[in-house]
């Protein structure tokens, strides 16, 4: 078994001991490669920093702080404090009934990036949250088919949507979800989920992206978590406002 | 070095194991390439196992120093990667090229799981509908210019390391394996004679 069976030639050159060149070569090619990353990668930063503080700093009293311009603040703007009042939601099940509807959903409040407060009130009509997050691929396919179900126009008129940004990591992609939202063309309200997605818990996120409809009763009407696409979403609001 | 850096960096790297695996592609398709893929097979273990450590500790940087928790997929490939890391460097002391018998499966395998990872970060509805809250794998911490993920650098690795224990011919007059070094029995029979 340990014979070798790669081809062979019996006319190639006798193999040379050592091969100083190549060794040599590889060391100067990764040093260049790391020079070369340390130094592009050191202005993408400087980029970085001058393009984020100016959409995340609201709502704070340090305007024209130029110290803020650090993940730690950038995370302040993205992230707010959530008031949940009542039982969490049990997570959805893969499949099967869902035990939820029916049960009163938590009261929920909290503020948009700006700071402005975002009340999930379904006494004024019900209430459908939108849990999203900006880093979840299916997120970002969905959001359009959102946008195309609104502009067609089938939107019941008394039905509340709102977006929740939530599992929020400045070190994922399409950080931060302040500008991806605006970047995705989104025109509901959004509220900002806590740090530790606190709201998300609160509604038995059980993936992303997921939708929770609260009817004017309080209580929970439907529940569904991944990509719906635009038949989809109106076949769930559909059925859970029948 | 901070982490975009250290992203450039480990993509860079991955490029580079690309290339040089594309290289042993190449010269092992013309005549011509032979003779350097001849020059090249006693150094074929050390690359290997300097892939893999490379693989390794950046694999061990994401995850340990930035905290990038790895997703399932990724756990595949570290199981398929970690072992490399080691099996050749103890084949590269031993100069045992019969290694491969042992690794190339492990490298197959890993090359086949990092594909697929690096495909549903393409096209994340192969995987399903909906995003793992905590690691979806078709998500992607970052994309270095453009398409290189932590998926493809782990891809091009395993994608080096075969070449260079498939495609790296072994010259006429050396035999490869553990044949080459003796175990404690056929030392011991070899005053007697065979």
């Amino acid at each position: 078994m340990a014979t070798d069976r790669s081809p062979q030639w019996s006319d190639a050159p006798q193999p040379k001991k050592g091969l100083p060149w190549l060794w040599i070569g590889l060391a100067v090619v990764v040093l260049v490669a790391a020079g070369f990353a340390v130094l592009s990668a050191g202005a993408d930063n400087e980029l970085t920093v001058g393009t984020v503080p100016a959409t995340v700093d609201g709502g704070g009293d340090g305007e024209g702080d130029g110290s803020t311009a650090t993940t730690a603040a950038v995370s302040k703007g993205e992230v707010w404090p959530v008031t949940i009042t009542g039982t969490p939601l049990v997570p959805l099940p893969d499949g099967g009934p869902d035990p939820a509807v029916g049960a009163a959903a938590p009261q929920l409040s909290g503020y948009t990036f700006d700071g402005s407060a975002v009340a999930v009130d379904p006494s004024k009509g019900p209430v459908m949250l939108v849990f999203l997050a900006h880093w979840c691929p299916h997120c970002n396919r969905e959001i359009p088919e959102l946008l195309s179900w609104k502009s067609s126009g089938a939107v019941p008129d008394d039905l509340q949507v709102i977006a929740v940004t939530t599992a929020v990591n400045p070190d994922r992609d399409f950080y931060p979800p302040s500008q991806w939202i605006v970047d995705k063309g989104w025109t509901w309200p959004v509220l900002a989920d806590s740090e530790t997605s606190e709201a998300a818990q609160a509604m038995g996120v059980s993936g992303f992206p997921f939708s929770v409809i609260i009817g004017a009763d309080g209580t929970v009407l439907g529940r569904a978590s991944g990509e719906l696409g635009e038949a989809g979403i109106q076949a769930f609001v559909d059925a859970a406002l029948a | 070095m901070s982490l975009s850096a250290a992203e450039r960096f480990f993509s860079l790297l991955a490029l580079i194991a690309a290339a040089g695996a594309i290289g042993i592609v190449g010269l092992r398709l013309v005549p011509a390439g032979r003779p350097t893929l001849l020059r090249l097979h006693d150094a074929t273990l050390w690359l290997a196992w300097l892939v893999a450590a490379t693989a390794m500790v950046g694999s061990l940087y994401f995850s340990e120093v930035q905290h990038f928790t790895p997703c399932r997929y990724c756990w595949f490939q570290r199981i398929a990667m970690y072992p490399l890391a080691v099996i050749m460097l103890v084949a590269a002391l031993r100069r045992d090229h019969a290694v491969r018998w042992y690794a190339v499966p492990l490298a197959a395998i890993g090359l086949i799981i990092s594909s697929y990872h690096y495909l549903i970060e393409w096209y994340p509805q192969l995987e399903g509908g909906s995003c793992d809250p905590v690691v979806p794998c078709s998500s992607f911490w970052f994309r270095e210019f453009g398409f290189i993920t932590l998926a493809f650098m782990a891809l091009c690795g395993f994608a080096a390391i075969l070449a260079l224990l498939l495609l790296v011919p072994h010259p006429p007059n050396q035999r490869s394996g553990i044949a080459q070094t003796p175990t404690p029995h056929e030392m011991e029979e070899t005053p007697h004679g065979h």
